[in-house]
């Protein structure tokens, strides 16, 4: 069973979204800049701290050891540790969309070597192409009857250094659906790149990977992976929105404290009603952002989930909003804000990379629409 | 009742002047017909430098300073020199090569869309030396200038860089009406011989790579506006060291630097401007040191621009290349109609870009400081003298006070209020529109390839982290929509006051 955020008190969901900001602030705050390129500190022993809090378990079913919770509950959370390291916030999303797709395809009952594989306590994260979608990312080529096996690139996947498994596509040449795959990223055949620089979230490491047949464990039923991606994409659409919103409530409290205490033109910033407008302009942002995110059931206020698609189209309006903010958020602190030593262009970079989660924004506007259109139709 | 004046309403008094914005018009028989032919030279010029020198150390010099933020681009300036870039648009009156001015900006948008950074540090060098030719003192810009060239002949580049910006004062010195109140800290005090500098400059662009340095500072930090000094710093000189290098999201092969005074001395035959030269012109010293500070942006702001048009132009080109490639559902990306429309308009943003700026290079042909070079009979006439004419026979005169003081009555007092404000407004327009498109066409750009636009390796993403720093340099966007608000339209609106003047700001 699997708890949903307006199905908890809010309360319970505080208490959530509580522990996820106390380990934000001290687990992540002190060194969010050495986890970026180049690198002075990798993501893992954040990623260890996340783990011993029970992040990385939040949505993993109760009775393969996680918490069981919806990845709706997962939201407010990421939300929260966004506005300090969008980065960490992407880690968490990597390997909780992985979940996803797995809870998506795999009949519980009958997942024995799944549920070893994804339930280790001392288990590393999931990889996964977390900025992909279908259609737009090259599938391997999937051969062999029984023991599956995967050929072929497979670019940008998220934690693929980190991570002993991930989750990928795969197809069988000339079929024309596709199926995931677990993959173990220490087996002889898969051939990692360096990672690859990101404009964003770079904590959350990506390589590019070669697989030259790499056994795979089928996950779910073959050639039903559109199907586990959309699932997987409904719930966790709303993770993505609340990364963009979380960076765009730090961007905001940022401008915010600078606006109050930097002097110019015979006056502290925030007195300028050019100013003002400029920081009205955020903050009416990040309000209807929380109102979209509330409508999807995430805020833990009990407002009814519209859907799949409100997730979907929350995300795509909120991530929009976000880089909009986020780059205001830049102007506001003038010079500083385009420097390393203020918060403000890291978020910048992760407000537009947060806007690739989950696949290319113009192909997430067609199948949204696409849906729409089917349901229409029926 | 009466009717109410139209002061008390505020309604314009003139038409707000949208007639005196058609300056290539004006252009077209007004500038000599030669520069037609620089701008396609400059343009072939910058090609071939892409090819063989910008596109091959963009992508590497960008990372080389992720990596190690001390890192300068110095075989780039090297090579840069080798091309004769930094002296190919000092006039030939300076020993340079005399290119007209107005080609410099397609070479800069040419240049910018290979890279913005490495571009840019041809473009501070060239804000410098608008600055140096800004002080209208033309013995020490035709010292400065001569200097810059011997050495680069030499094989060793010297560039100039403009070292204003202060960690406390930023908008508060580029906007004349906020400078009396501006919490500066460099200080200029008199002394026998020159002046002692103390004080800090901050964000300086290509500074520690620069040999000269256009500071401007003040007598009575208490009193800046009535006080300006610009003085010529060279690198090397006592109490005058660089400080930090600033760790920056984007253009970072040009470094920004702080540089550092501390008793510095500056001999008086390096003061480019101060109360005392223009003390016998019909002008107050408040009056001419805020002429100097609005002079210059006129010119340098079309600058910004054309990196700006490179950026939007190289965004455009990312995306088609992008979506040529990359087949999306079995069928090329461009081919679907959605992708087109988005396709069209970063194609439109770049041309209309490119529309906006060359309107404020002919303007400043027609109208700004460097409006001399592009009278018919001056023009060419210099194009046909030889260099070594101007060595010989007419930098001798530049020493002579008495030049300089004509050519300052020309530039601070002859100048008409129309033109000054004419060049300011369309300056700050000039900037804060073609920046404000390449980030449009960036952030579509990136929108367009999704999560390989942000690959560095892909190129696009960079372009992005470029592109914000146009918004805030020369005067932030914000700062350059009120002055174009002041210069074009408050002007004719009596009553009508810009920074919140009286109202005592929105409590
Ligand atoms: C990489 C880089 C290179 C640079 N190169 C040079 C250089 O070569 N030489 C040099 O001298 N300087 C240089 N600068 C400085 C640049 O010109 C200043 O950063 C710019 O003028 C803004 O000043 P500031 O940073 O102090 O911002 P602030 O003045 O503190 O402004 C902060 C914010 O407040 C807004 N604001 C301020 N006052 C008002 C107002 N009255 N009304 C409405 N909004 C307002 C601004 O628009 C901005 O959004 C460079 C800066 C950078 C980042």
């Amino acid at each position: 069973m699997r708890i949903e955020a307006h199905a908890m008190h809010n309360g319970e969901l505080e208490a959530f979204n509580d522990l996820a900001e106390s380990f934000a602030k001290k687990e992540l705050l002190a060194h969010v800049h050495e986890r970026e390129f180049p690198y002075a500190l990798d993501a893992a022993e954040a990623v260890e701290a996340a783990r011993k809090a029970g992040l990385l378990s939040v949505n993993l079913p109760e009775e393969w050891g996680g918490t069981g919770l919806d990845a709706s509950v997962l939201a407010g959370m990421l939300s929260r540790i966004s506005a300090v390291d969008a980065g960490m916030a992407g880690i968490l999303f990597t390997h909780a969309a992985a979940l996803e797709i797995i809870s998506a395809a795999v009949d519980r009952g009958d997942c024995a070597e799944v549920c070893r594989l994804v339930s280790g306590r001392e288990g590393s994260p999931l990889a996964f192409q977390v900025y992909g979608g279908p259609g737009e990312i090259e599938l391997p080529a999937v051969a062999g009857e029984g023991v599956n096996q995967l050929s072929g690139r497979l670019p940008l996947v998220a934690l693929g250094r980190m991570a002993r498994h991930a989750v990928v596509p795969g197809a069988r040449p000339g079929g024309e659906k596709f199926s995931w795959y677990l993959v173990d990223l220490s087996l002889d055949g898969v051939k990692k790149s360096d990672p690859v620089l990101t404009l964003g979230m770079q904590a959350c490491q990506a390589v590019d990977i070669e697989l030259d047949a790499v056994p795979a464990l089928l996950l779910g039923a073959e050639g039903q992976g559109g199907a586990y991606f959309r699932t997987m994409q409904a719930r966790m659409s709303a993770g993505a929105a609340a990364i963009s919103l979380g960076i765009m409530e730090g961007s905001f409290r940022e401008a915010l404290a600078y606006a109050r205490q930097r002097w110019q033109g015979g006056r502290y910033l925030e007195e300028w009603s050019g100013v003002r407008m400029m920081l009205a302009r955020m903050a009416v942002q990040i309000e209807v952002s929380r109102c979209c995110l509330a409508g999807c059931g995430i805020a833990g206020n009990g407002a009814a989930f519209g859907g799949e698609g409100s997730a979907l189209a929350a995300a795509l309006h909120i991530s929009e909003l976000a880089c909009a903010a986020t780059s205001e958020g830049v102007q506001l602190l003038g010079g500083n804000g385009y420097m390393k030593d203020y918060g403000q262009e890291k978020r910048m970079r992760d407000a537009r990379q947060a806007r690739c989660l989950l696949g290319m924004g113009g192909l997430r506007m067609m199948s949204f629409i696409g849906t729409i259109m089917e349901e229409a139709r029926a | 009742m009466q009717a109410p004046t139209p002061e008390a309403t505020g309604h314009p008094r003139a038409p707000l002047g949208f007639t005196g914005t058609l300056n290539s018009i004006e252009a077209m028989h007004r500038l000599p017909v030669w520069i037609r032919g620089d701008f396609y030279r400059a343009l072939e010029l910058a090609r071939r430098f892409n090819d063989l020198v910008v596109k091959p150390m963009s992508g590497e010099v960008d990372l080389k300073v992720m990596e190690d933020n001390d890192y300068l681009p110095r075989d780039f300036l090297k090579k840069a020199n080798e091309w004769g870039l930094f002296t190919l648009w000092i006039p030939k009156m300076y020993g340079g090569k005399g290119m007209n001015m107005l080609s410099l900006y397609p070479f800069m948008e040419e240049v910018s869309s290979a890279c913005a950074g490495l571009a840019n540090l041809i473009g501070a060098h060239y804000l410098g030396v608008s600055v140096l030719c800004s002080s209208c003192n033309m013995d020490i810009t035709n010292r400065v200038l001569r200097d810059v060239v011997k050495e680069n002949d030499r094989g060793r580049p010297c560039t100039i860089s403009l070292a204003w910006t202060e960690p406390d004062a930023g908008t508060d010195q580029v906007q004349a009406p906020l400078l009396p109140g501006a919490k500066v800290r460099t200080q200029a005090t008199k002394t026998a011989g020159g002046y002692v500098v103390n004080g800090s400059k901050v964000f300086i662009s290509s500074g520690h790579l620069s040999t000269w340095h256009m500071l401007i500072c003040y007598e009575d930090v208490l009193k800046p506006a009535d006080t300006i000094v610009m003085l010529a710093v060279k690198t090397g000189m006592r109490g005058f060291t660089f400080g930090h290098k600033e760790r920056k999201m984007g253009q970072k092969a040009c470094v920004a630097s702080e540089l550092i005074f501390e008793d510095c001395f500056v001999p008086d035959e390096n003061v480019c401007f101060d109360r005392e030269q223009v003390r016998r012109l019909g002008i107050t010293a408040r009056q001419a040191g805020l002429k100097l500070i609005d002079m210059f942006p006129a010119v340098t702001q079309p600058g910004v621009a054309a990196i700006s048009t490179g950026i939007a132009r190289a965004a455009c080109e990312a995306a088609v290349r992008y979506a040529a490639e990359k087949k999306v559902a079995g069928k090329a990306l461009i081919n679907h109609e959605w992708v087109q429309l988005v396709i069209a308009d970063l194609y439109r943003n770049a041309v209309s870009s490119r529309a906006i700026y060359m309107e404020a290079t002919y303007a400043a042909g027609l109208l700004s400081m460097i409006r001399l070079l592009f009278n018919k009979a001056i023009f060419y006439l210099t194009l046909v003298t030889p260099g070594w004419f101007f060595t010989l026979f007419v930098s001798p005169l530049f020493r002579l006070g008495i030049v300089s003081h004509v050519y300052r009555k020309m530039n601070f007092e002859m100048t008409s209020p129309e033109d000054e404000r004419h060049m300011s407004g369309l300056g700050s327009l000039t900037k804060f529109t073609c920046s404000d498109l390449a980030m449009l066409n960036c952030s579509l750009a990136l929108d367009l390839m999704g999560a390989d636009g942000t690959r560095h390796d892909l190129g696009a993403e960079k372009l992005f982290r470029d592109a914000k720093l146009l918004q805030i340099y020369e005067g932030t966007n914000e700062v350059n929509r009120i002055n174009l608000f002041s210069r074009h339209i408050a002007q004719v609106m009596p009553g009508v006051g810009v920074f919140e003047q009286g109202s005592g700001g929105e409590r």
